[in-house]
């Protein structure tokens, strides 16, 4: 009878410390900053711009940004450092907010193009938005971000792999995910990935075509050098995220 | 015993009943995923937590890059200059150009950063390529036709669906195009056969805009030249042979709603800025 006792007594400790191995493994992820030139990327241009604690706030309420998210070398104790993530994704924010001439105000003003509906929809459609150092359950540096139907994940190769610009229009095309519209297309476009079937279905591949092509015939307080790489982006993607090329002479 | 195992039995339980929790939560982000991501993975969302750290090889600079060159610092400026942000931003970048042109031998000097510059910067590669085009110099044109010209690499991250750098070579690729389509408009003969050949380029992008700007150049008569690419080019391909873009406004747009709920969390612990 005591050896039963014990028995018991001895497996239920053992499921307990399972358990909470499991679950402690699960939770802990480690990176390191990766090799990177913030000149190089666009980032360093928009430092004096992100650096205001009235745009940091609302930008962390918007977004639902939480400190256990952003903390932990993630930028969260040094948020004007742009060698971190919080910082570089304020640049992208800044950058998404402030391509119009008239830019929107409010984050309820969809009126204009995409160059002033473009923050305000990202705005409205992202939800919680949280960085980590790789998508669990995923080879680490194999996504850039995740979009959850009403958060959105960034990870270590959105914040260093991709260029200011580019990650501004992430953001965007991570926004119309969570705001309904999934890929359709499978691998049926030319770059076999991420693909939409056409443009009437009006998913983040053509979100994002539609920004790049706007702030390339109307960004502001940029280079036209920046808005030429946004064209000959838009036209890239045109013609290779498509199933169906929506034939735009861009 | 009986009694020890009682704090056990309840602490056991409270792990069962987070566990359960976090699997709702989880299926919760799974219908979530479906909506939003059919087509992909439905793994399921972690609250997993990630440390990242900062070390000595975090840190990179290409300063020393632009040494070694004959006017590399005002290359190096004019990078800056061309990606910068602001009301003056594209004032102060006219004038770097400005600057630019009138330095002797300063196509070489841009093709030779060029080649030196680390394949993953592609912004800096597209900016000395649009820095080159932007010369609008005949000397600028072997360099340009070089880069237009070569095939496009695969994608260096082929385990990452998000991330294609051949997207980001044949912004590149365009940009040199469009720069021998400049000289070819300012009746470069050389640049004109050169878009010629650009034409039957493997990337589509390419062959669109080669095939815009040859149309675009004063040599030999429109028409005939459309008739010339319409028997060249497959018939699927015939939509990109015209002089003209598309007006942006009369493209499809979607609707977006005029009034809707705005939702600004409540939050006390935003980052401070020091």
């Amino acid at each position: 009878m005591k050896n039963i006792q014990l028995y018991k007594n001895t497996t239920v400790i053992f499921i307990l410390l399972l358990v909470m191995t499991t679950l402690t493994t699960q939770a802990q992820q480690t990176c390191t900053v990766p090799p990177h030139d913030n000149v190089a990327d666009g980032t360093s241009v928009y430092a004096s711009g992100l650096c205001n604690q009235a745009r940091v706030d609302h930008w962390w309420g918007v977004f639902d940004m939480r400190r256990q998210d952003w903390d932990s070398g993630f930028g969260y104790y040094d948020p004007c450092n742009l060698d971190l993530p919080l910082a570089r994704t304020f640049a992208a924010l800044y950058l998404l907010t402030y391509s119009a001439e008239d830019y929107a105000t409010n984050t309820g003003d969809y009126s204009g193009n995409a160059l002033r509906w473009a923050y305000p929809y990202t705005a409205n459609n992202t939800g919680r938005l949280q960085a980590l150092c790789y998508k669990p359950g995923s080879t680490p540096g194999q996504w850039a971000g995740w979009a959850y139907g009403s958060r959105v994940e960034l990870y270590i190769p959105y914040f260093y792999s991709f260029d200011v610009v580019t990650r501004a229009g992430t953001l965007l095309h991570e926004a119309r995910h969570n705001g309904g519209k999934s890929h359709n297309g499978g691998s049926g476009c030319p770059r076999a990935a991420s693909c939409d079937t056409n443009w009437d279905y009006q998913g983040s591949n053509m979100y994002e075509v539609l920004y790049l092509w706007w702030f390339a015939v109307d960004g502001t307080r940029t280079t036209s050098a920046i808005r030429n790489m946004a064209r000959n982006r838009a036209r890239s993607v045109q013609n290779n995220a498509f199933n169906t090329n929506p034939g735009f002479n861009i | 015993m009986k009694h020890s195992l009682k704090p056990l039995l309840v602490l056991l339980l409270l792990v069962v009943f987070v566990v359960t929790i976090q699997g709702c939560e989880n299926d919760n982000l799974d219908k979530s995923i479906d909506v939003t991501k059919t087509d992909e993975s439905s793994e399921k969302a972690s609250s997993a937590s990630s440390v990242l750290t900062f070390d000595e090889s975090s840190s990179l600079s290409l300063d020393g890059l632009f040494a070694g060159f004959p006017s590399g610092n005002l290359i190096q400026e004019h990078l800056k200059l061309s990606m910068a942000f602001g009301k003056d931003a594209e004032e102060n970048y006219q004038r770097s150009l400005y600057l630019l042109r009138k330095e002797k031998n300063i196509a070489e000097s841009l093709a030779g950063v060029y080649q030196k510059i680390p394949t993953q910067y592609y912004l800096y590669r597209t900016m000395i390529i649009e820095a080159l085009k932007e010369l609008r110099s005949d000397e600028s044109l072997k360099y340009l036709y070089e880069i237009a010209s070569l095939s496009i690499p695969r994608d260096t991250e082929p385990e990452n669906p998000e991330i294609d750098t051949r997207t980001d070579e044949i912004i590149i690729r365009l940009t040199a195009v469009e720069g021998i389509g400049i000289l070819a408009i300012q009746k470069n003969e050389e640049a004109e056969k050169m878009l010629m050949r650009l034409i039957d380029h493997e990337d589509l992008s390419v062959r669109q805009i080669a095939t815009r700007s040859y149309l675009q150049t004063p040599f030999g008569n429109v028409e005939e030249k459309m008739k010339e690419l319409y028997e060249r080019l497959p018939q699927q391909e015939h939509w990109y042979i015209t002089t003209r873009s598309t007006d942006i406004r009369k493209v499809e747009h979607p609707e977006m709603p005029k009034e809707f709920d705005i939702k600004i969390n409540e939050t006390e612990d935003s980052p401070k800025i020091r």
